[in-house]
Order: C-alpha cells, then sequence, then structure tokens
C-alpha cells in the first residue's frame, strides 16, 4: 500500500478525427469511459477494454494492453461512428457486467441499446420516451434489470432477459431522475437522486418499493427531529398521510446529479448541484441512515445537471481510500472518502477550464484513472509511486 | 456564519461539521438557516436567549408568555433549525398569539413552504445583506482582473478606500472578516506568491 505522491497526467491521442471534430466547435464533447473492471478474478476478460462514448455519439472501444512502452497510445479496437449508433450524444456507457460480449448505452436521443462487442451492431433498443441521463445495471445480480434515470419522474427498470420494460419505481417528486446506482453487494437494492434533492433507496422486491429518502439532517450523535417526523426507519412505509412532511426531506438542496456506493455496500457516496459530497451511513434495517456529516471542503464545484461519474480508488490499493471528483472547474479533486480531506488536485494545466465528463479507473490492485474531458481527451493518470516517502500510508 | 468557522479550520472542515453539531445537540450554540444561499449562521446560545429575553419586553411584543414558551420549547429542541405549525401548537403558541409576534419581532422567519417557520434572530437580514454585500464586493473586484486574482495587499488597499466611500454600508467590517468570509464560503483561495499572499475566484457563483 502506497500513498500517492503524485499524479502525471499523460495524455492519450483520442480519435484521430477529433481535432476536426473539434474544428466544427463540437462543445461539450463528453467521453464517458467505463473499462471492464471485473471485481472477480476472471482474469482473461479483465481489465483490458475500455470503452468511451461521447457526446458526438461516438462510441469506442479501446484496448488498454496495446499501450506501447514510449509511446502512449492506446489502440482503438472497435468504434462506432458518430450518428451511427445514436442521434444525439451517449449519456452513459456501460459494460455487461459479467462478459465484455455486450454493453449498454443510453442516450439523450431517449433510447437505451444493447449491443453486440464483436459484430458492432445493436441488438435491441429500448424507447423511453425522455432523455436518459444515466443507467446502471448490477455486478452482483442475476436478474439482468438495467435501472434508467431519465427526465421523468419514474425509474424504469428493463429486464434484459425478457427485452421489455419490467418495473417502474416512483417516488421522486422533482422532474428528472439524474442519477443512479445498484448496490455492490445487494442484488435488489438501488440508490437514485433526482431533481427533486432526494437521494432514494429502493428494494424492487417490495411491492412500494422506495425504502427510504436520505434526510441530510439526520445526522450522527442523537439526530436532528425538527419538523420533519422521522420516518427514515427502513421499513416503515412511505404512506401518503406523510408525504407531506416528506416533501421536505432533502439529501441535497440542489439536484443530486452523482452517486457510488462504497463496495461493502454499507455507504453510499452523493452529490449535487449545491456543490456538497455527502457520505451516508446505511444502516441495516430499523435504524436510521445518516448523514455522517464529512465535510469536503470549499473547492468542490458542480453546477452542471449533467450525471457526474464518482470514483472511488480500489479498497485494496490505496488505504485510506480515496474518491475522485471531477469539479466543474477541470480538476480532478481527490479526496479521502471518509474525511473528507483534499489530497491532490489534479489539473492538467493551471489555467485552462475545460471540463472532466468522464471518469473512470482501471485495476483493482493499483489504480490507473482515466478522465475525459469536455475537449475530447481521454487522460491517463498514473500514480507515481513514490519509494522514499510515505511508506506505508496512513 | 458558518464559513468564518471553516477559515479558522481550513484543514479539517469535516472536524467543524461535527463538533457543530454535537455542541448545538448539548445546547450551548443554536443554528440558524434562514437563507440556504447565503449560509448557515450559529451563535451561542446564552446570547440567543439573553436576546430573546431582551425583546420580551418592547412594544411589539404583546404576548410575554409566549416568547417563554418558545424559549423552553428550542431548549427542549437545542439542535432544530426550524419549526413546524405542529410543533409550536404542541408548546401552546398558536397563530394568534405567539407567532405573530414572534415573527414580528424577529425570532421566527417564513419558510418557502406553508406551515414552516425558520427560526431565526432579529435584525438577520442586515447582517446577511452585510455578508452579501462585502462578499460579493470582493469577488467582483477580482473578476474584474484577466486571472481572476489579485495581490492582497492590493485588495487592501482597495477595501480601505471603499469604506470610506461606502460607510454607510460597510461600517464596522473589518478586511479580515472578508477574508475569512470568502475563503470559507469558498468564494475564492489564497495562494502564496513572491509579492505576499493573492487570492483568486474559484469560480463558484452565486
Amino acid at each position: 500500500m502506497y500513498l500517492y505522491a503524485c499524479y502525471r497526467p499523460i495524455y492519450l491521442h483520442v480519435n484521430p478525427g477529433s481535432r476536426t471534430l473539434a474544428s466544427y466547435a463540437l462543445r461539450n464533447y463528453r467521453d464517458n469511459t467505463r473499462p471492464l473492471c471485473s471485481r472477480t478474478n476472471v482474469d482473461h476478460v479483465a481489465n483490458r477494454y475500455m470503452i468511451s462514448g461521447g457526446s458526438d455519439s461516438r462510441i469506442s472501444i479501446w484496448d488498454l494492453n496495446s499501450r506501447e512502452g514510449q509511446r502512449h497510445r492506446y489502440e482503438i479496437v472497435a468504434a462506432i461512428p458518430p450518428k451511427k449508433g445514436h442521434k444525439y450524444g451517449i449519456s452513459g456507457i456501460s459494460w455487461w457486467p459479467f462478459d465484455n460480449g455486450m454493453f449498454i448505452t443510453g442516450s439523450f436521443d431517449e433510447t437505451i441499446k444493447v449491443w453486440d462487442t464483436e459484430a458492432l451492431e445493436e441488438v435491441y433498443k429500448f424507447e423511453m420516451g425522455a432523455r436518459v441521463n444515466a443507467h446502471d445495471i448490477s455486478s452482483v445480480a442475476e436478474h439482468c434489470l438495467v435501472a434508467c434515470a431519465a427526465d421523468y419522474t419514474a425509474i424504469r427498470l428493463i429486464d434484459l432477459r425478457s427485452s421489455g420494460a419490467a418495473q417502474m419505481l416512483s417516488s421522486h417528486e422533482g422532474t428528472t431522475v439524474n442519477s443512479i446506482k445498484w448496490s455492490p453487494t445487494d442484488p435488489f437494492m438501488l440508490a437514485s437522486g433526482g431533481s427533486d434533492g432526494t437521494v432514494r433507496l429502493w428494494d424492487i422486491r417490495r411491492s412500494d418499493a422506495c425504502l427510504t429518502v436520505l434526510n441530510l439532517e439526520n445526522t450522527i450523535g442523537k439526530g436532528v427531529i425538527g419538523s420533519v417526523k422521522d420516518s427514515n426507519l427502513r421499513t416503515e412505509s412511505f404512506s401518503s398521510s406523510s408525504t407531506a412532511a416528506f416533501s421536505q426531506v432533502k439529501s441535497h438542496r440542489g439536484v443530486v446529479n452523482g452517486l457510488v456506493w462504497l463496495e461493502n455496500g454499507k455507504k453510499l457516496v452523493s452529490t449535487g448541484t449545491d456543490e456538497m459530497i455527502r457520505v451516508w451511513d446505511l444502516a441495516p434495517p430499523f435504524t436510521r441512515d445518516t448523514n455522517t456529516l464529512v465535510n469536503f471542503g470549499p473547492l468542490v464545484r458542480n453546477r452542471y445537471l449533467q450525471c457526474i461519474n464518482l470514483v472511488l480508488s480500489p479498497v485494496r490499493d490505496c488505504i485510506p481510500q480515496l474518491l475522485f471528483f471531477p469539479s466543474d472547474t477541470g480538476d480532478i479533486l481527490v479526496f479521502q472518502v471518509l474525511t473528507g480531506v483534499l489530497v491532490r488536485r489534479l489539473a492538467v494545466s493551471l489555467n485552462t477550464r475545460k471540463r472532466t465528463c468522464g471518469l473512470v479507473c482501471r485495476g483493482s490492485e493499483y489504480v490507473e484513472l482515466f478522465s475525459g474531458n469536455s475537449d475530447g481527451d481521454i487522460i491517463l493518470w498514473e500514480a507515481e509511486q513514490n519509494l522514499q516517502g510515505f511508506g506505508n500510508g496512513d | 456564519m458558518i464559513s468564518h468557522l471553516h477559515a479558522l479550520f481550513p484543514s479539517d472542515p469535516t472536524f467543524i461539521d461535527r463538533e457543530l453539531q454535537r455542541v448545538a445537540e448539548e445546547g450551548l450554540v443554536r443554528k440558524m438557516v434562514v437563507n440556504q444561499n447565503a449560509g448557515d449562521m450559529v451563535i451561542e446560545s446564552k446570547d440567543y436567549f439573553r436576546i430573546l429575553r431582551e425583546m420580551k419586553h418592547t412594544d411589539k411584543a404583546s404576548n410575554v408568555e409566549a416568547f417563554d414558551k418558545f424559549e423552553d420549547l428550542l431548549k427542549s429542541k437545542p439542535a432544530v433549525t426550524r419549526l413546524a405549525k405542529e410543533d409550536l401548537a404542541e408548546a401552546a403558541i398558536t397563530e394568534e398569539e405567539g407567532i405573530r409576534d414572534l415573527l414580528s419581532v424577529g425570532f421566527l422567519v417564513l419558510s418557502g413552504m406553508p406551515g414552516v417557520y425558520l427560526i431565526s434572530i432579529p435584525n438577520v437580514g442586515s447582517f446577511l445583506k452585510l455578508a452579501f454585500r462585502t462578499r460579493k464586493w470582493m469577488v467582483n473586484i477580482l473578476a474584474k482582473t484577466k486571472w481572476k486574482e489579485m495581490l492582497e495587499k492590493l485588495i487592501h488597499e482597495r477595501w480601505d478606500a471603499n469604506v470610506k466611500a461606502r460607510w454607510r454600508e460597510f461600517r464596522g467590517v473589518r478586511f479580515e472578516w472578508v477574508m475569512m468570509e470568502v475563503k470559507g464560503g469558498g468564494w475564492c483561495e489564497p495562494f502564496a506568491t513572491p509579492g505576499g499572499r493573492g487570492w483568486k475566484l474559484t469560480g463558484k457563483k452565486e
């Protein structure tokens, strides 16, 4: 275990066509990158291919093992040119969690498509009827449900086995649901964040699926009750009589646009357009989910509604665990997740302000961080191992 | 304001949040969130109740018992920043008698939601306006520069000039107060230069 001394940015030369695209002012070229990070020991398919999707609707698959020594140039193994796959930009892209034969893309053209990697063809297409902001598929579940967060108050679950809509989870009150993540340990639990400022936890087996709304006023200690009746107890149902009080419960004072679970499934990190990152302690049933009041400092910038990829360093790699946060100013802020201390700011250069739109890390033993920015570049950040100083970390 | 506390302890903001919560629950301190954009405010409980008792005897307060009941209610819920009509009713403070008085004196403030009141203190508006205007002044000064940064010495000179010119607004405010507000709230960050400390905008919008 070693503490990172610093991160070095290495530019990947992206799609050779991107320069010409940049020249006709492609605003917000957004790269969402998500490699196949298999947490099980299926080594032959693990950690090799990265798939990126951009706001020009181009999709590319990179072979991460193809780096040649000095040149830092990854090979694009396959690509779907712009406009051919989706009509508008891609809001989220993820590999099928069990092997890299399929991948799923969600786009602002209101569809979710499932693709076959070998043939590079779409296998299924689901019309969602609203711009898809984010989607997620569980990596621990046997059900093949894709949860979809769109500009619509309910969350739709799509069953890939029956290739049809499975369930609709309604409880969010705002106009959109902006982020969604399955639990890494419980195959039936889901967390979602919406424009009503709430993070909701769902158990899809229950008929009234919403388990609880995370309340920012439920803090450690005796807890704050005030005017909102303390009904965050997990199994208490969301009856309509209490909705008057519930409409005041907020997890963030803005739109919740980023979520990530800690690997043990017991804590959730959320971020919202109130420029705060909150870490929640998710308690077992019958007790309260609490806001652990970790303060990540004043440098967090988050004003855009787009779903933010929050990335955690792998558990085995770094102690204490790090959270990588792409701030609106273009820096990537590296925090210790449980204390909120800012460890590093990763910036390519001090005065350019290109927003990082996609972030993903590769590796279960060590971290390589890939960030995609609004200029169309994908940058690889590698840690320099500091052999003298920091020893075994904290 | 809480931003001042954050500026005093820049290395550990989590500590401040947690300590504030702990101390609020013990009843030593009262948190007030009157305007979410303006930020949280904190006051020592003994000062808060002293002001409450002083204001009890002014002309506007026709109902002195309401203030006593309010004090008891606040002491029973030390960490709360807002109250609903039901909670006030439980403490026997009803609309006609108590709430109207508390509103007019300034200990309760209307929130956007019907039936919910925010705990406050009289003249909180002028305090918040002062914080807002001084902060906006500093942010504007930096925004006019090319790289959104300036040496502290220069900002201080401009501040002194400003205080003389706009003394009605800015009277009594020390430059250090403005710097702390702006740093703790995250609008500017300080950095070191060979010519002294400089300040730079972080890009936080209003």
